[in-house]
């Protein structure tokens, strides 16, 4: 079995910063967008929170009429949501999360990471679950952004092994039961090993599904590995690491790479489908994706 | 030149050592590229084509390396200096002068008559010299050459005897060689005694040798000898062979009075045979089958006159052949070499004022070409020659100008290649570096 390329975490560098602008901006625009509805995870509740222009057929009850008096310009009170949103972010860390330089177990990581902190900074309680290891046992809550830390250590922690992927999660009754309640359920990993249909049975409610989909740049172009102009021929086999499935590579490389490309395309194209059929977020891409790329579209 | 293909060498070829780095750049590049299997989420995506075991390794080098490893190849290879390989012919061209004159026919020990002469050491000297020249580097031909006129020319390898010919006597006395003229690129010197200098590219061996006692000058009653030390006075002894005087009796008649008056007073019988005489006089044309041209006026050491009948005399400058009287205009009158006198007149009436003169003048001439015989030697002849010389020319010099244009073209043949060498390597050395950018190992 080849060493993966990326088995671990690292979370450290300029990364916080990130994903604390990341989710300062991500937050600020969900506040503006959603203030005006009425399902909103921000309401009339008691948290005063701050203050906005006033649009035009808004409640007057919500109305300054202090600041109006002060600045000669209407402004409304806006208050946070006394009915606190659940979130379950679920990671998969099995053995081909390991693939890729950056590898994608890094990339879901920051991309979950990225996504408490936009989901903490909102008041969202969050309920992190990775696969494999003590992390699939033991779920960690999250309440307050202070508590942030917490869950990047739990993600910094992991490491890509096994087998168990996503399917466990999703496939575990003790834990969809758990995930029942929530109003937003984000999966990151790359959904190779899951069940469509277990994941359709995560489905309920108002409760939105996310899928976040992750595959490693040579998964992409598998012709990228080796040398240059000589593409591809660092590599004899190519073997799955959760399997150990070999595929020969070598001369028939070119001939077998547009089956590949074709089986990829259907792959991926498939949970896109079904993201659309039935209401949920899907996005994919490259490890090598910075997360604030995709993950806005993401969360939407 | 110690490796050469198709006619070409290097002049460096310790350069070659050098290409250790392409092939190392080649076989490390080989060992990088010994294929890995690679983890793949999505390996399943793939066609099954059989089992990953049976792949190969593969000894794949990419463009980027093998242009690396050819411009390093031309690189050494233009290092090496590339050559033609062609033989040369005579690399040095020598000039072996050897002096005849009548020292070096005298013995080169005194004690020994009969032993080997000074002549013969000097030329074993220089053949040893010669010999000791190593044919493969130093490959010479000598032009070995009497210094006399007219002697022995001849071009020999320089592992062969010098030619037989140089240790026979001269059949007239050779004068001792002008060293000073002799000077060039490649001489050796052939003598008995060192010139006092000499140009250090020139070689000299000299056979030295000590003083040897003979007869030196004739004098009125037979020859004079020398004793062998500076100082002691001169022995007359009697000549084993008479010195006679030949006077052709077809010579104007003032001419034979005057070599019989000459004669007499010197104590020498007159008559004979032309050969064996110590001094011929005779005339230009013994037949009187020439015809005779008109006459004409000259005179020198102070006396004039008339000659007529006057034959065209051929021309003989070599064989020591001088002349000694001339006509105003132009053809030689007398001619003159040891041992011999030619007129070229049938008649001569010198002016009355200046007849003692005429007289004095002919008298020198006939003292100065009188051939002694064999045994008589010149005094500076007879003394001690020093110590035996043996040094070679400097070969560097004498360079055959043949090989050495060759050497130039074949030089820049090879700076041509080399030149083509160093722009191949330059040109693959940006090829591959231009793949590199592209993104080749």
């Amino acid at each position: 079995m080849p060493q993966l390329p990326s088995p671990g975490v690292d979370l450290g560098g300029d990364l916080l910063a990130r994903i604390g602008a990341f989710a300062t901006q991500l937050a600020a625009a969900r506040e503006r967008e959603e203030v005006g509805r009425r399902r909103t995870l921000r309401g009339d509740g008691q948290e005063f929170v701050g203050y906005r222009p006033y649009r035009p057929g808004e409640d007057l009850r919500r109305f300054d009429w202090e600041l109006l008096a002060r600045l000669d310009r209407p402004y409304v009170r806006v208050h946070r949501s006394e009915a606190r949103e659940d979130w379950w972010v679920a990671v998969d860390a099995s053995a081909s999360m390991g693939v890729g330089r950056p590898g994608k177990l890094q990339s879901v990581a920051e991309a979950a990471a990225a996504s408490i902190a936009v989901g903490l900074r909102l008041g969202a309680k969050i309920t992190l679950v990775c696969s494999g290891g003590e992390s699939a046992r033991r779920p960690v809550h999250l309440t307050r952004t202070a508590e942030l830390g917490r869950g990047l250590a739990s993600l910094e922690s992991l490491r890509a092994t096994g087998r168990g992927g996503l399917e466990d999660l999703v496939a575990n009754r003790a834990l969809r039961a758990g995930a029942r309640g929530c109003g937003r359920l984000l999966l990151f990993g790359d959904l190779l090993d899951v069940d469509p249909a277990d994941v359709l049975r995560l489905l309920g409610g108002r409760r939105r599904l996310h899928l976040g989909q992750v595959l490693a740049p040579e998964e992409w172009d598998p012709a990228a590995v080796g040398d240059g102009d000589n593409a591809s021929a660092g590599a004899s086999a190519f073997v799955d690491p959760e399997s150990g499935l070999r595929r020969r590579a070598g001369q028939d490389l070119v001939r077998g790479l547009d089956g590949y490309e074709r089986s990829l395309e259907a792959f991926v194209g498939r949970w896109s489908e079904l993201a659309a059929a039935h209401g949920m977020s899907h996005r994919v891409w490259s490890s090598a994706d910075a997360f604030e790329r995709f993950l806005p579209d993401l969360l939407r | 030149m110690a490796m050469g293909l198709m006619g070409w060498g290097l002049l460096s070829p310790m350069a070659l050592v050098a290409l250790g780095l392409p092939l190392g750049l080649i076989l490390l590049s080989a060992r990088r590229q010994r294929p890995q299997p690679v983890a793949l989420g999505t390996a399943r995506f793939f066609d099954e084509q059989g089992d990953a075991a049976t792949s190969r390794r593969r000894w794949r080098v990419s463009g980027a390396r093998w242009w690396a490893a050819a411009a390093m190849t031309l690189g050494v290879l233009a290092a090496g200096r590339p050559q033609p390989e062609e033989e040369d012919g005579a690399v040095y061209l020598l000039t072996a002068h050897v002096d005849r004159s009548p020292s070096m026919f005298l013995p080169a020990d005194p004690t020994e008559p009969g032993g080997e002469l000074r002549i013969d050491q000097a030329l074993r000297l220089t053949s040893s010299w010669l010999t000791s020249l190593d044919p493969s580097t130093e490959r010479a031909a000598v032009r070995w050459r009497a210094v006399e006129p007219g002697g022995v020319d001849v071009v020999l390898d320089a592992g062969e005897e010098p030619p037989r010919a140089l240790r026979q006597v001269p059949r007239r006395r050779a004068v001792p060689p002008r060293w000073g003229r002799l000077t060039a690129p490649g001489a050796i010197f052939v003598t008995d005694q060192s010139p006092p200098s000499v140009s250090r590219e020139v070689g000299v061996f000299a056979s030295g040798g000590a003083a040897v006692p003979g007869p030196v000058a004739i004098g009125s009653g037979g020859l004079l000898d020398w004793g062998g030390r500076d100082g002691a006075p001169l022995v007359e002894r009697a000549a084993e062979t008479p010195i006679r005087v030949f006077i052709s009796p077809d010579l104007p008649a003032p001419l034979i009075g005057l070599a019989d008056l000459w004669a007499a007073e010197r104590g020498f019988p007159v008559g004979g045979s032309d050969e064996g005489a110590a001094l011929s006089v005779r005339t230009a044309d013994p037949r009187g089958d020439t015809e005779a041209g008109p006459g004409s006026t000259a005179g020198r050491d102070g006396w004039t006159a008339a000659f007529r009948a006057v034959v065209t005399r051929r021309a003989r400058g070599e064989g020591g052949w001088r002349p000694w009287l001339s006509a105003p205009d132009g053809p030689a009158l007398v001619w003159a070499r040891s041992g011999e006198i030619e007129v070229a007149f049938r008649e001569v009436t010198p002016a009355a004022s200046t007849a003692e003169a005429f007289a004095l003048s002919w008298a020198r001439l006939f003292d100065s070409h009188l051939q002694p015989p064999p045994e008589v030697v010149a005094l500076d002849e007879r003394r001690g020659a020093g110590a035996p010389a043996s040094r070679g020319p400097q070969l560097a010099s004498a360079m055959d100008p043949e090989v050495l244009s060759r050497r130039a073209g074949r030089a820049a043949r090879g700076r041509r290649v080399e030149l083509v060498l160093l722009v191949g390597a330059g040109a693959a050395g940006l090829l591959a570096f231009a793949l590199r950018l592209r993104g080749s190992p």
